[in-house]
C-alpha cells in the first residue's frame, strides 16, 4: 500500500510537534506535514497531492473554515476534517458542508489514530480520481420531493413536534445520512456513538433542525428526469431493504449494535445510486442500458461505465462522513462478499440476503441479470437452512411497507 | 322665646346631622383607603393585640378579618426568625414603637403566614397617639416581597449562569490547545519508552552472551555501573504507571472542562434542548465533586432515558443544589461519628417520566421545618453556607421551567431522598 499524504494546519508550533510525536506510530501508512496557517497550508497544497487535511478552526489571517471552503473548491478529493477547541454552535453550521468530519480538541490519541487508519483504508475502496473529486465535494445529497415537501410544510406548522420530524426523517435517506453525520460530529457533544436517524434528530433538536433546514438548507430535492429510473422506487427499495436486514439480523443475532447497522446500512445501501443518479444521470442512463443489452447485473455495468460499483461509491461518501467501519463495510461488500472475510453473521451478510430477497419478491424492479444469494459464504456459516426464515421476514416487512404505501 | 329655642335646636340638630354625616364619609373614606391602599395595614393596641388589618394584610397572612383581630400581632406573625428560632416580642420594632414613640423602617424581616410558611416583608412601624398625645398603640404597613426577591434571586442566578458560560467557554479554549499536546506528548512518550524498553531488552541478551569474554570486559563493567546508576528495574516498573496515571490525569481535566462547558451551555439563550439526563448528571457530578468528596461516597445507577427538552444548565444546577445541600447533611452528621456518609443518585424512566432521586444518609429534616423547605429564604444554615435560596430556585426551575415536580422523603436520623421528575 502506498503512503498517504496528511496535512496538519494549527498556528500553534506545540500541537504540531504534538501530533507528528503522537503519530510516530503511523509512519509507515502516512508521510505528515505540517503547516502553521492557512496561506502556508495552500502553498504547499499548491505543491503536492495531499489525501487528508485537519485544520484547526481559530487562526489568525485565515480562519479553519475558510482555508477547507478553500481546499473543496480547488482540491476537492483531499478529505477536510476539523480538529478543534471551540466549539460554538454558530461556526459549526458555517462549515456544514465543507467538513468532513469535526473533532473536538483535546482529541483521544487513539481515535485520532484510528480515523487516519480508516481514511487511509477508505481512499482504496475508490480508484478513480475523478469519482473521489465528485464525492469529496458532496455537501448534501437530494431528498425525493415528495418527503422534502412534507418537510417543508410541517416544520412551519405551528403544532409540529420533533417526532414528526424524526418520522419524515427516518423515511429518506439522504436525510438520514445527513443528520447522523451532524449528530457524531464532536461539536453536538454527544460522546456516544448514535446509530438511528430519529435518535439523531431528538437530539440535535427542534431549533437546530429548523437552522438545518430552513436556514441553512442542509435538506434539498432531486432534480433528475423520471425517465432514468423511478425514484419512488428507489427510496421505498433503500428503506424497505433496510427493515428487511433488520429482521433478518435481529433474527441472527442479540447484538443490538449489530442490528442496529444493519439497519442503517440497508437504509443507506444504494445512496451511492442516488450519487449518480443525481451528479452523472446521463452516465448512469448508459449503466441502465449496458446492463439489459448485456444481460450483466447492474453493478457489473457501473463498473463498466464508471470504473466503480455504487456500492463502493457509497461507502466512500459515508466514510468521509465519518460512519463506522461495520457500516462503511456492509455498503461497500453487500453486492461482492466473494471479496470480504466473514467468519460469523455481520450487517454487510444482513444487507446482501436482504437485497437479494427483496429483488426475489419484486422481480418486476430488477435491471439486468438478478443477483443470486452467495451460497457460499451461507454455507461457509452454516446459514443456508434459515433462508427460508429470511424470506418470510422479508415478505412480512415488504407487506407491511407497502401498506403504509398505499395509506400515504 | 319659644321659636327662638326651637329654631336653635333645629339650628343644631342640623348641624350635628351634618357632623354625623361628615364623620361617617371621613369614616368611609378611611376604610376604603385602608381597604385598597397599595400596602398591607395593621394596627395593634398598646399589648400588640390586632384592632383592624386591610384586605391587603389578611390575605398576605392568610387569616380572616374575625380570626385575626384581638389576637396577639407578634406571636401570630412575627414570632420566629427566619431559621425557626424564637423572636421575643420585646425585641420586636413595634414594642419599642410603643414603649418610646419611635418609628421603624425595616428590609427583609421575615413573618410567618397562617399556614406556616414565611415570606419576606418589608415594614414601617409607627406609633399612633389619642389627643393626649399618649401612645394608643402602633401601625405597621408591610409588603410582601417574596416574589420580587425571588425573581431578583433568579435574575442574579441566570447572570451568573450566563457569566460562568462565557467564562468557561473561554477558559475551555485556552485550557484544551495545551492539553491537547500535553495528550499527543504523552502519548509518544509512552509508546517511545516501551520501544526503547525492547530495544534494552535486546541489548541485554547481549551483553549476557559476552560476559566473561575479556575484549568486553570494560563495556559490561560500565554498563552494569549505569544500570546501577539508573536502578534500571525500577525505571522499567515505574514509568509506564508514571505515563498511565499522568494520563489519567489529563483526562480527568479534559472531562471536568467539558463538564464545566456542558454545565454552562444553558446561559447561552433560553431554548430548551434535548439532553441526556445521566450526562447532565455526571457532568455536574464532575464540577461539584469538591464538594462531597470528603464527606460521602458516591453511587450512581442510571437507567436508560430518552432525550428530554430541558434547560441543561438549569438542571445541572438543580442537581449541585441537591447533591451539595446532602454533602452538608452527611457532614453535619459526620461531626459526630466520624465516618465517610453515602449519596446515591439514580435515574429511571416510567410512563414518559423521567426521576431522578438523591438520597444521602445525612441526619434527615425535622418534622417541624419540612413545611418549609421550600420557602425563599428560609435556612437552617449558618451564616456563609447557605442563602436560603439553593431549594426555592431548585423548586422554581423544576416547577416553573420544566412542568416537572420536586418532592422530598425524609427520615430523621436515617437521611432524606429528593425526587426530580421531568415529564417528557
Amino acid at each position: 500500500m502506498d503512503k498517504k499524504r496528511v496535512l496538519f494546519v494549527d498556528d500553534e508550533p506545540n500541537i504540531l510537534d504534538g501530533l507528528r510525536r503522537m503519530l510516530r506510530s503511523l509512519r509507515n501508512h502516512y508521510d505528515m506535514h505540517f503547516a502553521g496557517g492557512g496561506r502556508e497550508a495552500l502553498e504547499l497544497m499548491a505543491e503536492d497531492r495531499y489525501d487528508v487535511v485537519i485544520s484547526d478552526m481559530r487562526m489568525p489571517g485565515m480562519d479553519g473554515a475558510e482555508l477547507l471552503e478553500k481546499i473543496q473548491q480547488q482540491y476537492p478529493h483531499t478529505i477536510r476534517i476539523m480538529l478543534t477547541g471551540q466549539a460554538d454552535e454558530q461556526s459549526i453550521m458555517r462549515t456544514i458542508g465543507v467538513v468532513h468530519q469535526f473533532l473536538a480538541k483535546p482529541c483521544d490519541p487513539e481515535l485520532l489514530k484510528s480515523i487516519l487508519i480508516q481514511t487511509a483504508a477508505l481512499q482504496n475502496i475508490l480508484s478513480d480520481g475523478g469519482l473521489k473529486d465528485l464525492i469529496s465535494q458532496i455537501g448534501t445529497l437530494p431528498s425525493l420531493p415528495a418527503t422534502y415537501d412534507k418537510l417543508r410544510k410541517i416544520i412551519n406548522s405551528v403544532d409540529v413536534n420533533i417526532d414528526m420530524l424524526g418520522a419524515i426523517i427516518e423515511q429518506d435517506m439522504a436525510m438520514s445520512a445527513k443528520v447522523l453525520q451532524l449528530v457524531n460530529s464532536a461539536f453536538f457533544g454527544i460522546y456516544s456513538k448514535v446509530d438511528s436517524p430519529t435518535r439523531a434528530v431528538q437530539l440535535l433538536g427542534l431549533e437546530t433542525i429548523k437552522v438545518l433546514v430552513l436556514g441553512l438548507e442542509i435538506f434539498t430535492q432531486i432534480k433528475i428526469p423520471t425517465t432514468i429510473l423511478s425514484l419512488e422506487t428507489l427510496w421505498f427499495h433503500s428503506l424497505t431493504v433496510g427493515k428487511i436486514a433488520k429482521a433478518i439480523a435481529a433474527r441472527e443475532s442479540q447484538d443490538n449494535d449489530l442490528i442496529g447497522n444493519a439497519f442503517l446500512a440497508g437504509t443507506l445501501h444504494d445512496i451511492g445510486k442516488l450519487v449518480l443518479v443525481s451528479y452523472l444521470p446521463e452516465k448512469y442512463k448508459q449503466a441502465i442500458a449496458v446492463a439489459q443489452e448485456k444481460n450483466i447485473s447492474l453493478q457489473d455495468a457501473e463498473q463498466v461505465i464508471f470504473g466503480a460499483s455504487q456500492s463502493a461509491i457509497g461507502a466512500y461518501l459515508i466514510g468521509l462522513w465519518g460512519f463506522s467501519t461495520p457500516i462503511i463495510e456492509a455498503i461497500c461488500f453487500q453486492s461482492a462478499l466473494d471479496s470480504y472475510p466473514v467468519t460469523s453473521f455481520t450487517p454487510a451478510l444482513a444487507v446482501h440476503a436482504a437485497n437479494v430477497l427483496y429483488y426475489r419478491n419484486r422481480p418486476e424492479e430488477i435491471i439486468g441479470r438478478r443477483m443470486e444469494l452467495n451460497l457460499r459464504i451461507l454455507e461457509g456459516l452454516d446459514l443456508q437452512d434459515r433462508v427460508g426464515e429470511w424470506q418470510e421476514l422479508c415478505l412480512q416487512n415488504l407487506q407491511t411497507e407497502t401498506e403504509g404505501q398505499k395509506e400515504e | 322665646m319659644a321659636t327662638e329655642e326651637t329654631s336653635d335646636y333645629a339650628h343644631l340638630q342640623k348641624k350635628i346631622e351634618g357632623l354625623l354625616e361628615t364623620l361617617k364619609q371621613v369614616g368611609y373614606q378611611n376604610s376604603m383607603m385602608l381597604r385598597w391602599v397599595n400596602g398591607a395595614v395593621v394596627t395593634v393596641d398598646r399589648e400588640g393585640k390586632v384592632i383592624q388589618a386591610n384586605t391587603a394584610a389578611l390575605t398576605a397572612l392568610g387569616w380572616s378579618a374575625e380570626e385575626f383581630i384581638g389576637r396577639h400581632k407578634h406571636e401570630t406573625i412575627h414570632h420566629s426568625q427566619s431559621d425557626g428560632s424564637e423572636y421575643p416580642w420585646d425585641f420586636c420594632p413595634a414594642f419599642a414603637a410603643i414603649e418610646d414613640g419611635s418609628s421603624h423602617h425595616v428590609d427583609g424581616d421575615v413573618f410567618w403566614h397562617k399556614n406556616g410558611s414565611s415570606f419576606s416583608a418589608d415594614y414601617i412601624v409607627c406609633p399612633t397617639r389619642d389627643e393626649n398625645n399618649q401612645i394608643t398603640g402602633a401601625v405597621m404597613t408591610f409588603r410582601n416581597l417574596t416574589e420580587q426577591r425571588l425573581k431578583e434571586a433568579n435574575r442574579i442566578h441566570s447572570m451568573k449562569l450566563e457569566s460562568i458560560g462565557e467564562l468557561s467557554a473561554g477558559i475551555a479554549h485556552e485550557i484544551n490547545t495545551p492539553i491537547q499536546f500535553i495528550g499527543s506528548n504523552l502519548s509518544f512518550l509512552r509508546e517511545s519508552f516501551q520501544d526503547l524498553q525492547n530495544l534494552i531488552a535486546v541489548y541485554g541478551q547481549l551483553k549476557e552472551a559476552v560476559v566473561g569474554l575479556p575484549q568486553f570486559e570494560k563495556f559490561v563493567h560500565e554498563i552494569e555501573e549505569l544500570e546501577d546508576q539508573a536502578d534500571l528495574e525500577y525505571l522499567q516498573e515505574e514509568t509506564p504507571k508514571a505515563f498511565d496515571q499522568t494520563m489519567g490525569g489529563v483526562e480527568r481535566v479534559t472531562k471536568l472542562v467539558l463538564g464545566l462547558k456542558g454545565f454552562a451551555h444553558a446561559g447561552a439563550g433560553e431554548t430548551k434542548h434535548p439532553a441526556n439526563i445521566n450526562e447532565i448528571i455526571s457532568n455536574s457530578l464532575i464540577v461539584c465533586h469538591n464538594a462531597y468528596k470528603y464527606v460521602a461516597e458516591m453511587e450512581t445507577d442510571f437507567g436508560e432515558l430518552p432525550p428530554v427538552q430541558v434547560h441543561p444548565g438549569d438542571i445541572g444546577q438543580v442537581i449541585i443544589n441537591l447533591v451539595v445541600n446532602a454533602a452538608h447533611a452527611i457532614a453535619d452528621v459526620k461531626k459526630d461519628s466520624g465516618e465517610m456518609g453515602k449519596i446515591r443518585i439514580s435515574t429511571s424512566c416510567v410512563d414518559k417520566v423521567i426521576t431522578i432521586s438523591i438520597a444521602d444518609s445525612g441526619g434527615g429534616i425535622p418534622e417541624g421545618v419540612r413545611q418549609r423547605v421550600f420557602d425563599p429564604f428560609f435556612t437552617t444554615k449558618e451564616v456563609g453556607r447557605g442563602s436560603g435560596q439553593g431549594l426555592a430556585i431548585s423548586r422554581t426551575i423544576v416547577h416553573d421551567k420544566h412542568q416537572g415536580e420536586l418532592s422530598f422523603e425524609s427520615t430523621v436520623g436515617k437521611g432524606t431522598t429528593f425526587f426530580i421528575k421531568l415529564p417528557l
